[in-house]
Parts: structure tokens; C-alpha cells; sequence
């Protein structure tokens, strides 16, 4: 069953290595935008109306930068126009800072059961070299919002790799981090993107990043220290203290099944196509103030595509790619495709067939990238 | 015109003196162009040659000046190459004049490679008109210059005449110096036709054209002509001059500078510095000093993927239609699969070669480290001359080997002195002369192995010496040296194509340095890959690559795969860029890595 992707692309500052699509925008753009947006649920929910979906994610940008009452509009316009499974993983991404006990109680009202604290790092200098607008002690009454709205499925996203981040450093955060008991953790390392004021300063020498080997050293530090506190490691750079808690809206581009995305920016993939909502916030909203679509790009899938898309995604997850049900959706058994590319990582020992599924190695884990462009025809 | 109204003259300068935007103010104020239609420097026609500020083919313009004695006269200008690697094309067009420019800037003086030209001008008997150019620039000092002048060369520095090309301040007086002071040619337009060939090019439509000077006789449309070195003859379609553009003419006589066309497929019948004569009456005696053009400076040039071989093939015979100097055949390599084994004159000409193949023929290329011409005496007597060290024999079939050595004379200011002879101590060189041009300048004299000279040796003199050494050298012959050939192995297998030829006493720090160079240069990989530098089964060097550690993409894009995807793919066609040599993916720099080890 598809899930329902939402962008909210506003923030209250831009952070200096964030690429995402966001704009720090004013009360009556915002405005505009949510009308827009509930135009598009509308249509969406039309066409849609006999599709049961399985989880909604709000995702930005920074979605708690909004007003609880824009919040509730944005949010009702998508509970109103689709249909949900009972019970349904309803996840909102939000920043330390923007969130209040109101804003977390209304939240939960509203439907949110699983919130994505942008948490990065539990060192106050770390997170001012990062730009961000919180501090450690946010973070901290965060969490304290989220349990007594009774909100107890909450991820923490750190990230490593980080100017004048040492290995001391990073687990200072993880310990941190394992202290407040989050059901979800997501490690992510910093990757320098084109056009963000990191990668200036990188090109001028002004960021003094950790060497290779230590951000392996530091991959592995959460894999060990996380495995180590009861989490399981279930994607490369996801871990859940239990396997329901594991991020259902994310299983679903892992396991390469459609999504809709609503909101400038959104991707969707929905009947063997992939498409992109305008990126222009502008176009974004005439269009749908005037019932039309706002479509940058779309890609239609192949066949052959989807099959190596399916393992590209699919070995990320530790538990590799079911053979049997590659074979019931694909027609034909991975070895029948991939037999080459398969044998020379079996060889290298970066992936190994266990249970009727593929898998990265421990080996094929870190060097993961070698593995699934060996899948990309 | 009658021959005494004619002066042939050339331009003698260093790199970067100045002598294309002269030869433009000269074409500008003898109207042969009008200003408006001046692309800037004229003369140098190529892309490459204009972005390089240097010239590689030297042409012809026939100027006409009204001169202030009433008279008008035909100028040719005959344009020359500036560089080391092109001397005898230079020596050649040298000869096809009465008179030089001698011209140097204002603030850097005599340089290396004008005091060779000078000198080659001084033997074909060229009346010198010294020129002082960029006299408008503030740090100009043209008495010094001018102390030079007199000192190093011996000319009289009042007759020198200050101009800036620039602003065409003294052009005028240049061509009247032109007039007054070069000789008219001489030679009987009766006499039997001897035309000196001192360029050519080649035209898709009209085959190859040679540029000559006629010595003796005339030569008309429809005559046969018989090229002296060859015997082969050739009907007379067309003759031109350059006014700069193409204009035809019917004949050509004793004194003449143009062009001949006669149905010639490619520059190899147009050989500078052959004589044409007519064939049914041809000359006794050919003008003297034709010789065939011979590469100096072997390489190996490969396409990066197997696939362009025959791009490449088609590549080279279409510039050797235009490059009498470039010569290749097909080689294989156990690293780098089939390719060309290419000779050129020298360095320059080897990176102009190379660029073009890149940039006009849009060939992705590894070229190997360049070599000289070794001649390996054999223990059974035989000798056998290589240019690749992938086919040095086996050492006990070794009796001695002997390469090419030069004599380099570098100019350089007193400062530097010391850092250029460290540099020539370093490179095997042997000190032969110095001497004081002007109290703050010298001119340093070395022999040294071409090989050295290959290695990189302009580069390191040009940063030890903060840019200001000028450099010129002729080959002198061989001589016998104490060679080995180094081997690189990766993973324990030996790649032909990064073995190199070093003497003996080298090897070593040779072979380590090159070893540390290439666990540079080469990524990390998903195994430790072991990099060592050999003498036949002696190791003397050992690296590690060592092994890639993480390479996985951490971040989350949301739904956005084709992101992932597309990294993913940028990551896979990166590889592909690179040389498989074994299970180990080398880039292409490594194989010129040689060049950039101490």
C-alpha cells in the first residue's frame, strides 16, 4: 500500500550544509501556500478516492515552523480527501526550537503519532558551526513535550562527519542520544552538497572535515555503540529498538513501493512514473490556486529500471532483498537478471545469500555504494 | 616590381616579446588590414596558437609600403616560430630572408631562445634591425636592453629603434629601417629555378601548399616542377601571395615570396627546406641545407576506452596531413591495450598534439610518460635503437647503452645562478661555460641527457628560477650512459606502460619517488593494492594503496531515487574513465606520473 509524502518547504533559518528544498518565507506567502496545497489534496483525493494508504509523513523544510493553525489546516486537507489504514504511522518532521507543549498536544491531536526530531548533534559549538537555531538544552525539552503528549514513537536524527567533529565528539552526541530512549535513531554522515555555503567554504579550505578513516571509525562507533544499546540496525543509517518502530514510510521507498507527494518539491511515484512537483513555489502556487497541476519532471519507469531500483534500494535494508518476492513481482528470480554483477560481489564478499535473501556484508555495508551501482544497468 | 623594390624580412623574438601584436601594427599601418577587421594577432590563425600566445606555423604576408623616398616597395613578412622545438623550421625561413627584427622587450632583455635565432640569422648572413618593444610599459629600461644588446651580441645599440607595439608608437620608423637598411635579394630570374620550400600546410580542397621563396628563375602556372630530395614531379595549378588573404599570381620570380600549389596530397611532398625546380630544366645544385625532419620525443598515446582506436587512427592521419614532423604506428600495450607509438620534435609539440586530439577530435586519451631514442649495444655486437622503455632487453643481453645528449644554454638573472646550476648538477648535466651578458644577467651553458630535458626540466627551471630562465637546446650526439629500466608493478603485476629508463644511480630514489607519487594519484579501492619499483627482480621501492574503507551514501533524499540513482551512476561512469589494469583502476594521470616526481 502506498504512503502520502508532504513538503512543507519553509524553515526558520537555512543551515549552511542544507540542500533541501526550503525558503524562510512570511506569514502571507505561507498562506498562499497552503491554499494551494489544499487544492492539491482535493484533486489528488479525487483521484485517489478508492486507494487505502498505509503512512503520511509531513517532511521539509520544517514543518513545526508553522502556526498550530496552519499546521491543523495543511494536516486536515490530507486526513479529509484520503483514506487511511487503521492506525496508520503519521510522522512529522520538526526542529528542537519550534516545538512548545501546545504545539506537541495539538499535534497529537491532529493524528501525529511519530515525530523526527532534527537533533544532529548534543554539542552546543557543534551545532552552531551546523547554523542550527537550537541548542542542546531544546532538545532536551523536546523530549519532555513528546512524552507527556504521550508521543513516545520519536526518531532522532544526528549526523557525524562534521567540521571539527572528533570520534570523542561523536560519541559524546551517541551517548546522548541512547540516554533519552528514542524508538528510532537515524545517523546520517555530512555530505558536502554544490551550492550550500559548506561546500563555498570547503572550495576555500574553511572546512576542516574529518579524514576518511575517521569517519569510518565513526560509522562504526554507531553501529557497534547502537547495536550494543538494543537497537537494531535495519538500514544503513536506520536503527528501531523494535521492529514495529522501524520508520514504515521510509520501508516503502526501500522496498521501492509507490508514494504520493504532495507540496512544491514532492516526489511521487505512483503508476510506474515518477514525477516531481514544481521546485518553484510561485509556479507552485498559481497552478494550484488555478486547479492545475504543477509538474516539473516526470520519469516513466521501465521494467528494467524498477527491478534495479528495487535492489539499489533494497540492499540498503540489512535484511537484502527477498528472492521470492523480487520473483513474484518481477517475473523473473534476481540471479536470472543480475547473475554477473552478483557473482563478482559474492566474490568480493561484499554481499551473501542468506534465507532467500541477498545482503550487504558487514564488508558490503560500508563500501555499499560499490554494491548498488553494480545493480544500476 | 622590380626585384630591388622587394625586402624580405622576419620577426626574431622570445615567447610573449611581443612579435604578434608587432606584426599586426605593421599590418595595420601598411594597410594590408584594415583595423577594424583585426582580429587580434592576425598571424597566429590557430585556436591553440592564439590562446598559447606562440606560434607553431610560420606564414607569409606581402606587405606594400609607400616609403619616404617616393618609392613603393613589396614587404614579406615571413613569420616564425618562437620555439625550441620547431629551430629548423625557424633556421629555414631564416634562410628565405635578407633581414631580421631582432625584437626585445623593453623590460626583460635578450632571452635564451632569441640569442639562439639571433645566431641562426647571424649565419645566413641577415642584416639585424634591433627592436626595443613594450617601451610604454613602467618598469621598461631600454638602456639596458640596449647595454645588452651591445655587450652579449655586439650590434650597435644607437641603430636599435624603440617601439611599442602596443600603441604603435616607432612602427614607422621600422619600415623605414626595412627599406633603408635590409639588402634587395639578389638571384637571376633567368637563371634555372631554385625555390626553397620553408613551410607548408595542408587544404582539404587544394592538398598540400608550400610556402617558398624564390632563389633563382621563375616559376609560373603549368610549369612541372621536380622537388629536389624526393625527384617527384608536380604540375604548377596555382601560385598566390598573402596580402594577408590568398591572392593569386601568375609567376613567381628570383626574390619572390609565396605560395605553389600542385596537386600534393599531404605536407610529406612539400618538405621544408627541399629546393623545386623545374624538371625539364632543373638546378645543378639543391640550396643548401635541406634535412628530413626526424622525432626527437617518443610517447604512447591510448584511448581511454578501446572503443576510439580507430577515432584515433583517423585523428593522427588527418594532423599528419598538415605535419610533416609527427610520425606514429600502431603499438599494443599489456595496460593499456592497442594505440600509438607517436614521435614529435620535442616536448611543445608533443602537448600541441595532444591537446588538439582532446579538444578537436574530442578523444579521451592516456599518454605515457615521453622518451628519447635509446641506442642499446647488444652483447652479440648488433645494436638496436628503442623509444619505449616496454622493449628495453633483457639485461645480460646488454653490452652498454648510449643516449642522446643536448647542449642547453639557459639565460638567467645572477640571482639565480646557483638554484639553475643545482638544477643542471641534479639532471646529470655538465657544466661547460659560463658567461656575464650584463652584470645582472647570465648565460649558463650545460650538456645534458635529452631524457633530463624530457623529465620535466623546463617546468622546474621555470619555478626555480621564479619564471625569468629562458632555455634553449640542440641535440649533440650520443653518448654512452649507465641505464636501467625501472618496473612498476601493482598488485604484484609489472605495467609495461609506467616502466621508465633512468641511470643507475637514480633508480632508486627514481623508483621510490615514483612508487609514493603513484599511491597518490591512484584511489583507494576495496583491497590494499601494493605498488613496487623494480630492477629486474630487485625491489627498491614499496607503497601501499591502502584499502577503501566506507564508501555507502548515508543520506536520506526522501523519495527522491533518481538522486540516488544519478550519484550512483556519476560514481560507476568515473570508473570507467579510468584504465583496468588487472582488478586495479588506474586514472589517467598515473601514466604521466614520471614527470612530476623529484
Amino acid at each position: 500500500m502506498p504512503g502520502i509524502y508532504v513538503h512543507v518547504p519553509f524553515c526558520a533559518a537555512k543551515c549552511g550544509y542544507c540542500d533541501f528544498h526550503s525558503i524562510v518565507a512570511d506569514g502571507s506567502f505561507v498562506g498562499n501556500y497552503i491554499r494551494a496545497f489544499q487544492q492539491e489534496a482535493a484533486y489528488y483525493g479525487r483521484k485517489y478516492q478508492n486507494q487505502v494508504f498505509e503512512t503520511l509523513f509531513f517532511g521539509g523544510g520544517t514543518p513545526t515552523v508553522l502556526e498550530p493553525k496552519q499546521l491543523s489546516q495543511m494536516i486536515e486537507a490530507v486526513l479529509e480527501n484520503f483514506n487511511f489504514n487503521s492506525g496508520f504511522e503519521f510522522t512529522i518532521e520538526a526542529n528542537p526550537c519550534t516545538l512548545g507543549q501546545e504545539k506537541v498536544d495539538h499535534l497529537a491531536i491532529l493524528g501525529v503519532n511519530r515525530i523526527s526530531l532534527g537533533v544532529q548533534t548534543f554539542q552546543d559549538n557543534l551545532l552552531k558551526r551546523l547554523e542550527r537555531l537550537h541548542s542542546t538544552a531544546d532538545i532536551y525539552t523536546s523530549v519532555e513535550y513528546l512524552r507527556k503528549a504521550g508521543i513516545n514513537n520519536f526518531n532522532l536524527d544526528l549526523m557525524y562527519g562534521l567540521p571539527e567533529q572528533s570520534l570523542r565528539d561523536w560519541e559524546t552526541s551517541l551517548d546522548a542520544a541512547i540516554a533519552l530512549q528514542p524508538t528510532h535513531l537515524s545517523c546520517y554522515s555530512l555530505i558536502l552538497e554544490e551550492d550550500t555555503p559548506f561546500f563555498e567554504q570547503y572550495n576555500q579550505g574553511l572546512l576542516n572535515l574529518p579524514s576518511e578513516d575517521l569517519e569510518y571509525e565513526m560509522f562504526e562507533l554507531v553501529k557497534n555503540k547502537l547495536r550494543q544499546a538494543g537497537y537494531q540496525h535495519y538500514e544503513v543509517s536506520n536503527y528501531a529498538l523494535k521492529e514495529e518502530y522501524q520508520a514504515k514510510h521510509n520501508l516503502i521507498y526501500w522496498h521501492n513501493q509507490p508514494y504520493l507527494g504532495l507540496g512544491s518539491g514532492a516526489h511521487s511515484y505512483m503508476e510506474q512514473s515518477r514525477y516531481v512537483n514544481s521546485l518553484d513555489l510561485n509556479r507552485y502556487i498559481e497552478n494550484w490556486l488555478d486547479n492545475q497541476p504543477a509538474i516539473d519532471h516526470i520519469e516513466l519507469i521501465s521494467e528494467d529500471q524498477a527491478m534495479d531500483e528495487t535492489m539499489m534500494l533494497g540492499l540498503r535494508l540489512l535484511d537484502g532483498v527477498e528472492e521470492a518476492v523480487f520473483a513474484k513481482r518481477f517475473g523473473q528470480t534476481i540471479m536470472e537478471v543480475y547473475a554477473e554483477e552478483i557473482e563478482e560481489l559474492l566474490a568480493k564478499k561484499l554481499v551473501i545469500w542468506e534465507n532467500g535473501r541477498l545482503k550487504l556484508t558487514d564488508r558490503g555495508l560500508s563500501l555499499g555504494n560499490h554494491v548498488f551501482s553494480a545493480f544500476i544497468r | 616590381m622590380q626585384q630591388k623594390n622587394v625586402r624580405n624580412f622576419c620577426i626574431i623574438a622570445h615567447i610573449d616579446h611581443g612579435k604578434s601584436t608587432l606584426a599586426d601594427r605593421i599590418l595595420e599601418m601598411t594597410k594590408a588590414i584594415q583595423e577594424r577587421e583585426m582580429t587580434s594577432q592576425v598571424l597566429d590563425s590557430m585556436d591553440l596558437e592564439r590562446e598559447r600566445g606562440i606560434t607553431i606555423k610560420l606564414q607569409a604576408v606581402r606587405l606594400t609600403y609607400q616609403a619616404q623616398d617616393g618609392q613603393e616597395y613589396i614587404l614579406n613578412l615571413i613569420d616564425t616560430p618562437g620555439h625550441v622545438d620547431f629551430s629548423y623550421e625557424v633556421s629555414r625561413s631564416l634562410a628565405a630572408c635578407e633581414g631580421a627584427l631582432l625584437v626585445v622587450d623593453a623590460s626583460q632583455g635578450i632571452e635564451a631562445q632569441t640569442l639562439a635565432n639571433l645566431y641562426l640569422a647571424l649565419e645566413h648572413d641577415l642584416e639585424i634591425i634591433p627592436v626595443i618593444n613594450k617601451i610604454d610599459l613602467p618598469n621598461a629600461d631600454p638602456d639596458r636592453v640596449k647595454a645588452e644588446l651591445e655587450d652579449s651580441i655586439g650590434l650597435d645599440s644607437s641603430e636599435a629603434i624603440l617601439v611599442s607595439a602596443k600603441t604603435g608608437q616607432g612602427i614607422d620608423q621600422i619600415l623605414e629601417a626595412i627599406v633603408q637598411r635590409i639588402p634587395a635579394p639578389k638571384g637571376d630570374p633567368d637563371d634555372c629555378l631554385r625555390a626553397l620550400i620553408f613551410d607548408s600546410h595542408y587544404e582539404s580542397y587544394r592538398g598540400a601548399i608550400a610556402y617558398v621563396r624564390v632563389v633563382d628563375g621563375t616559376i609560373k602556372v603549368g610549369d612541372q616542377i621536380q622537388m629536389m630530395s624526393s625527384k617527384r614531379n608536380f604540375e604548377v595549378t596555382e601560385l598566390a601571395v598573402f596580402q594577408p588573404e590568398m591572392t593569386p599570381v601568375k609567376s613567381l620570380s628570383a626574390g619572390d615570396v609565396g605560395c605553389v600549389i600542385a596537386s600534393m596530397k599531404d605536407v610529406k611532398d612539400t618538405r621544408v627546406g627541399d629546393t623545386i625546380t623545374h624538371a625539364n630544366r632543373p638546378a645543378v645544385e639543391p640550396l643548401a641545407g635541406y634535412r628530413p625532419i626526424k622525432p626527437m620525443v617518443y610517447c604512447g598515446l591510448y584511448p581511454v576506452v578501446n572503443e576510439e582506436y580507430t577515432a584515433l587512427r583517423d585523428a593522427l592521419d588527418k594532423l599528419q596531413l598538415n605535419d610533416a614532423a609527427l610520425t606514429y604506428e600502431a603499438e599494443s600495450s599489456a595496460a593499456l591495450g592497442f594505440g600509438y607509438r607517436c614521435g614529435f620534435l620535442g616536448l611543445l609539440h608533443l602537448e600541441i598534439i595532444q591537446e588538439r586530439l582532446e579538444r578537436e577530435f574530442g578523444l579521451e586519451l592516456v599518454t605515457t610518460a615521453p622518451s628519447a631514442i635509446y641506442r642499446i649495444h647488444l652483447t652479440d655486437g648488433t645494436s638496436i635503437e628503442i623509444d619505449n622503455p616496454a622493449n628495453f632487453p633483457p639485461v645480460q643481453k646488454i653490452d652498454y647503452i648510449e643516449e642522446p645528449f643536448v647542449r642547453a644554454s639557459i639565460m638567467v638573472p645572477e640571482d639565480f645562478v646557483g638554484a639553475v646550476m643545482e638544477l643542471c648538477q641534479d639532471k646529470r648535466g655538465t657544466f661547460i661555460n659560463m658567461e656575464y651578458i650584463t652584470t645582472e644577467r647570465a648565460r649558463l651553458e650545460y650538456e645534458l641527457p635529452l631524457s633530463e630535458i624530457l623529465m620535466d626540466f623546463f617546468d622546474r627551471l621555470k619555478s626555480r628560477t621564479k619564471g625569468y630562465a629562458s632555455l634553449d637546446y640542440e641535440v649533440i650526439g650520443y653518448r654512452e650512459s649507465d641505464l636501467v629500466k625501472v618496473d612498476i608493478l601493482l598488485n604484484g603485476n609489472p605495467v609495461d606502460a609506467l616502466s621508465c629508463i633512468v641511470h643507475r644511480e637514480r633508480a632508486e630514489t627514481r623508483g621510490r619517488a615514483l612508487a609514493e607519487k603513484l599511491k597518490e594519484v591512484i584511489p583507494r579501492q576495496q583491497f590494499e593494492i601494493p605498488i613496487q619499483a623494480a630492477i629486474g627482480n630487485k625491489i627498491i621501492a614499496r607503497e601501499t594503496v591502502r584499502a577503501l574503507r566506507k564508501d555507502v551514501l548515508a543520506k536520506c533524499y526522501g523519495g527522491d531515487i533518481s538522486r540516488k540513482r544519478k550519484l550512483l551512476e556519476k560514481q560507476k561512469a568515473g570508473k570507467k574513465r579510468m584504465k583496468s589494469l588487472g582488478n586495479v583502476e588506474v586514472p589517467q594521470e598515473a601514466f604521466m606520473a614520471i614527470l612530476q616526481v623529484e
